[in-house]
């Protein structure tokens, strides 16, 4: 099963439907809970970023045959010009905006990690392409 | 300590209840905070039952309880919670209360009374 959705740059107010959508849709598969948790907490971490730092992007997901869950983001930019930086728990370039809402902990590309089997991340000025695995 | 207690200590108002069960459930903990992202992260890998305890008042608190499996949500600082909000909570089934009390207040008056102590 493959499911894909667009995400805006800024749209603060739909900003998790994507992730919701995601976890419902584990859920109808039985999925194990604690799985589920994690996929659910590094999801929409991700789809956070994309409004709060892309230019706007997309989200993959899939639930493979043999039960792994696969999670694509990307974004067409602006790109992330230090990734190790980013990566670095409480470092943070969030907007007043975003911190309103309840984001820019600098918290999230490392939960993110932590929740995920497999986490690869790379960035251009062109945009950001991660990718993260759950089994 | 049960959520009936709990909002006894901080002169809690209902504004959703999903379920009334929900007065009987037993808090091991809880996590105060208006960054999402640090509830995200520091109760991540809680098995217990945990209750959330923010001053915001936006749909994001909704997304973050529901993400992380929790089923209510005490907002602080008697914030105005509109429609929309509730409208959200009873579609991801979380309840939700709130208190006119601080952030600093509700917490401290939830740990001297033994919640997450």
């Amino acid at each position: 099963m493959i499911k894909t959705y667009d995400v805006s740059k800024g749209n603060y107010e739909d900003a998790g439907y994507a992730s919701r959508d995601i976890k419902l849709t584990l859920k109808t598969f039985g999925i194990d809970p604690k799985v589920l948790k994690r996929v659910s907490i590094a999801c929409y971490e991700a789809e956070i970023n994309l409004v709060i730092h892309s230019d706007g992007g997309t989200i993959t997901f899939e639930l493979t045959d043999t039960g792994v869950v696969q999670l694509s983001f990307d974004d067409v930019g602006p790109g992330i010009p230090n990734i190790d930086l980013a990566m670095t728990p409480g470092y943070s370039t969030a907007s007043t905006k975003a911190r309103e809402f309840g984001f820019g902990a600098g918290m999230g590309l490392d939960n993110m990690k932590a929740c995920a089997s497999h986490f690869d991340i790379h960035s251009s000025s062109e945009g950001t392409h991660l990718k993260m695995s759950f089994q | 300590m049960k959520l009936k207690e709990i909002l006894e200590v901080i002169n809690g108002e209902e504004i959703y209840v999903a379920d009334k069960s929900v007065f009987d459930i037993d808090f091991h903990g809880a996590f105060g905070t208006d960054l999402m992202s640090d509830a995200l992260c520091h109760l991540r890998d809680s098995d217990e039952t945990e209750l959330l305890i923010t001053g915001l008042s936006n749909m994001q608190i909704i997304n973050t309880a529901s993400t992380l499996d929790l089923q209510v949500i005490l907002v602080v600082r008697g914030k105005p919670i509109d429609d929309h909000l509730i409208e959200g909570a009873k579609m991801s089934d979380i309840s939700i209360f709130k208190t006119d009390y601080t952030m600093y207040q509700a917490c401290g008056r939830l740990y001297e009374k033994g919640l997450g102590k």
